[in-house]
């Protein structure tokens, strides 16, 4: 087996020492260090982008969460807004209301007077009427003129009972 | 399986791992020949520090196809550290990234043809499991002092079976770069055998018959796939005993 003569130990150990440690030192200094350092300048930019996402996936959140308070808030405002007008709406029907009652109540009340002065006057006219009926009606039945004065006594008379 | 000498092209499937130096050198008196696997391991280092500073030199926030392949070897290796060692491992990691790479592209560079596998010499394979096992033992010394003999009596076992337990524990932890070394040796020198003896059956028997030579030849592209992924999971697998063997002298069992 030509791996077992011995006279090229020494030459091929020699040679393996020599390759090794320039590998071993070019890759511990140089190679290795810049590997690690390309692989962790990777691992922090995708560590800073994702936490850069994160804070952006938060700012959407608070904004989201800001548009829906205002929402709410415009909405409680509309249904002030609409509550204020419809009282403000109530109370001048209302007023209206009590000022139309006044002005019909003003007009029956006229209205009943008149009535009443219209009542008394006919009230009146039908006792001269009763008491005129009466001289006539005393004048066919027994031929006597009866006073004015005295028929319409007689109707009152009557008339009180 | 004869020795052969080494420099001879021989058709022995072993002819394949013959060592030859491609320039002399001979520094006072020690012979540091560059031999073939010395020009492979150079490659393969080159390779790794080409791969491992150009791609990312972009250092493109979104990868392209091959800074991406860059950024998985690190965190798959980064991850074998996590998950068998732990935290304490991190200052191990380059050293464990580069046995890994290391590994990984010698025995890829040992699939090309006409290439050599720098990983089916046992010295080397022994040089890269001792490194790991000495490292280890030194680290356990550090980490917990002559505390760490403990770790050949693990807790919970009774007195009387010390004698016992003692020398087996001895023995397993000695036999670790053993094992370790040999296993990668083993694999890939047993892979790269055994893709030969089939390719070389691929001429003899197709020249009696197309059909015959059919058969070696689909056996020899099965393996040759087979050896890929052979290629990785030995990488992995010496790299992991490597963790686990941190993790004990760091955490003690």
């Amino acid at each position: 087996m030509p791996q077992l003569e011995t006279w090229h130990f020494l030459p091929q150990i020699f040679w393996l020492a020599v390759c090794f440690i320039t590998l071993y030192l070019v890759m511990a200094f140089v190679a290795l260090p810049k590997i690690g350092s390309v692989l962790a300048q990777r691992k922090e930019k995708v560590e800073s982008d994702l936490d850069a996402a994160e804070k952006a996936k938060m700012a959407a959140d608070a904004a989201l969460e800001a548009y829906e308070a205002s929402l709410v808030g415009a909405r409680e405002t509309a249904h002030m807004t609409i509550g204020e007008a419809a009282q403000s709406n109530a109370k001048a029907t209302e007023a209206r209301n009590h000022e139309l009652d006044a002005e019909v109540g003003a007009q029956i009340e006229e209205a009943s007077k008149a009535i009443n002065a219209a009542k008394s006057q006919a009230m009146e006219n039908l006792a001269s009427m009763a008491a005129e009926a009466a001289r006539e009606a005393t004048v066919k039945l027994i031929g006597v003129d009866v006073a004015e004065a005295d028929a319409a006594n007689a109707v009152a008379s009557v008339k009180e009972g | 399986m004869a020795t052969e000498s080494h420099g001879d092209g021989g058709h022995s499937p072993l002819a394949q791992f013959a060592i030859n130096s491609q320039v002399d050198l001979n520094v006072g008196g020690l012979a540091l020949h560059i031999t073939n696997s010395a020009v492979v391991m150079m490659v393969a280092t080159a390779l790794i520090i080409a791969f491992t500073t150009i791609f990312i030199s972009k250092r493109a926030l979104v990868p392209g196809r091959m800074q991406s392949l860059v950024e998985i070897s690190y965190e798959f290796v980064a991850n074998m550290i996590r998950d068998n060692v732990g935290n304490e491992g991190r200052p191990y990691f380059p050293f464990i990234f580069s046995l890994f790479m290391f590994i990984l592209f010698c025995n890829m560079l040992g699939m090309l043809p006409y290439s050599f596998t720098a990983t089916s010499q046992i010295i080397i394979t022994f040089g890269l499991a001792l490194v790991v096992f000495i490292g280890v033992t030194i680290i356990g010394f550090l980490k917990h002092g002559l505390g760490f003999f403990g770790f050949f009596l693990p807790s919970g076992v009774p007195g009387f079976l010390a004698p016992l337990v003692i020398p087996i524990e001895v023995l397993s932890y000695l036999i670790r770069p053993i094992s370790l070394g040999l296993r990668l040796f083993a694999n890939l020198t047993a892979g790269h055998t055994m893709l030969k003896v089939f390719a070389g059956f691929i001429l003899p028997l197709g020249s009696f018959y197309i059909l015959p030579g059919v058969i070696p030849m689909a056996a020899t592209v099965g393996l040759t796939i087979l050896e890929f992924a052979i290629a990785f999971l030995q990488a992995y697998v010496f790299a992991v005993l490597s963790c686990i063997y941190l993790h004990d002298a760091i955490h003690m069992h």
